[in-house]
């Protein structure tokens, strides 16, 4: 056995832990090994200094909680919470540890979306509509530009304009445009179909901004019409799309 | 040995204390823990008085803080209430408790070290309010202010080298020369062999020795 060995074995010679034989040949290794001596005195002082360390002051409260706490589980005065976590404590640690962290995670995620609100609408002043107007069918006819119906008379049919949906695309459009810096300003014909999408027939005032007509296709494509109706029946209509903006920031 | 001559070696007084002190705890163990299972608060009580030094002690070892270590004991605590039903008593109550202690120290460390990666336990020991350090405060009897104030600093360096070693060294070193438990005890407590023991003991000391060889 080297001195590598021996020195490996000196935590056990420290400890008394090497069989009677063993001990003894360590022993006499130890005689003439000076290097290895001065390792075990090494590794002894360690273990001395180690055992020589104060204890450290006990925090009287550990017993008057651990107490406390174990009287209100004696007396059942235990939260259902902790009931609740006991129990599923029982059942698997791992688990319970991975499902709070989703709970958590999910209640984070929640809170989060919870704050993203949609853009909120600004009433009358950015998208106008009167709802609910009848009119004749003179009104009609020279509206959409079509020559009247022969044999009937100026109210033979109930008509009702086309209206904005107050939540739809375009409410959300008209916003957009209101947030963006300087003056705005457009006009465009649009056709309102009967199931109250809109159709971009001409741009009759250009906006400052060529986005804003992909913008207005878009908002048109989502249905944000509830359709003219003739007699109670959606039919299909056109009308002028407005927007004038008058930036008074600064 | 017969009957007849322990019963005269133990009227000397000679080897009474050794011969009867192991069953005697055993049989009083055995009674607390019947106790115990009977949800005996009291007895509850007498485990709390007997045992919170030494586990508290323990927690305060491996934790190097003192808030953090009375958490783990209370902690510890409750886990034993709660566990008595499950306790077959396979291995004594005391190596049960220091398991129950040493996993939740340890699990209560890994929250810690995520939570403080920065800090070193030599800043932990600084609040570690130990018994030396409030002694001395005061002056010693014994020992000049100036030699007080090198074992505190000693002290403190050896603990923060204990703190640098690999987990399950410190942990085996902790148990053995601080909370002097035999070998077989240690292999109790942390489920495992006498020779994994050996081997840890054998490579914290070695560990520790490098650390602090100035200090030797």
């Amino acid at each position: 056995m080297g001195c590598k060995e021996f020195k490996w074995s000196a935590s056990s010679f420290v400890d008394r832990r090497l069989d009677a034989d063993e001990a003894a040949r360590y022993q006499a290794h130890l005689d003439m090994c000076a290097d290895c001596r001065s390792y075990v005195a090494e590794i002894r002082q360690v273990s001395l200094m180690l055992k020589g360390i104060e204890p450290p002051h006990l925090p009287e409260e550990i017993h008057t909680n651990v107490m406390a706490a174990v009287g209100l589980r004696a007396a059942g005065e235990v939260k259902l919470g902790v009931r609740v976590i006991d129990l599923l404590q029982k059942l698997n640690p791992s688990l319970v540890s991975y499902g709070a962290g989703a709970l958590v995670s999910a209640m984070l995620f929640g809170t989060t979306l919870a704050g993203l609100k949609p853009i909120p609408a600004m009433g009358n002043m950015v998208a106008a509509y009167t709802p609910g107007i009848t009119a004749s069918d003179v009104d009609y006819h020279l509206y959409n530009n079509i020559p009247p119906d022969s044999g009937l008379g100026e109210f033979d049919h109930a008509y009702e304009l086309p209206r904005v949906v107050d939540t739809s695309s375009l409410i959300s459009l008209s916003n957009v445009a209101y947030q963006k810096p300087g003056n705005e300003g457009a006009a465009a014909l649009v056709e309102v179909l009967p199931d109250g999408r809109g159709k971009l027939v001409e741009m009759l005032e250009e906006p400052s901004d060529p986005n804003f007509i992909d913008e207005l296709k878009w908002s048109l494509s989502k249905r944000p019409f509830q359709p003219a109706t003739r007699s109670g029946q959606p039919v299909q209509t056109r009308i002028v799309l407005l927007l004038q903006k008058i930036d008074v920031s600064g | 040995m017969s009957a007849q001559d322990m019963a005269a070696l133990e009227q000397t007084g000679l080897v009474g204390i050794e011969v009867d002190a192991r069953p005697l705890e055993d049989r009083a163990e055995l009674g607390l823990i019947t106790r115990l299972r009977a949800a005996d608060l009291r007895a509850f009580e007498e485990l709390v008085t007997h045992f919170e030094r030494p586990v508290y002690s323990l927690c305060f070892r491996l934790l190097g803080d003192a808030e953090e270590a009375r958490d783990a004991a209370q902690e510890t605590f409750l886990k034993v209430y709660k566990g008595m039903g499950k306790f077959r008593a396979e291995s004594g109550l005391k190596t049960w408790i220091y398991r129950i202690a040493v996993n939740q120290a340890m699990n209560q460390q890994r929250w810690w070290r995520r939570r403080h990666r920065d800090e070193t336990v030599s800043l932990d020991l600084s609040r570690g309010e130990s018994e030396a350090t409030l002694a001395n405060r005061l002056p010693s009897l014994t020992a000049s202010p100036e030699q007080e104030a090198i074992k505190r600093e000693r002290e403190r360096s050896l603990m923060r080298a204990l703190g640098q070693i690999k987990q399950e060294y410190r942990v085996a070193l902790v148990l053995r020369e601080i909370e002097e438990l035999s070998y077989e005890e240690i292999a109790e407590t942390l489920a495992i062999s006498i020779g994994t023991v050996k081997s840890r003991i054998a490579r914290g000391r070695e560990e520790l020795r490098r650390r602090v060889k100035d200090l030797i």
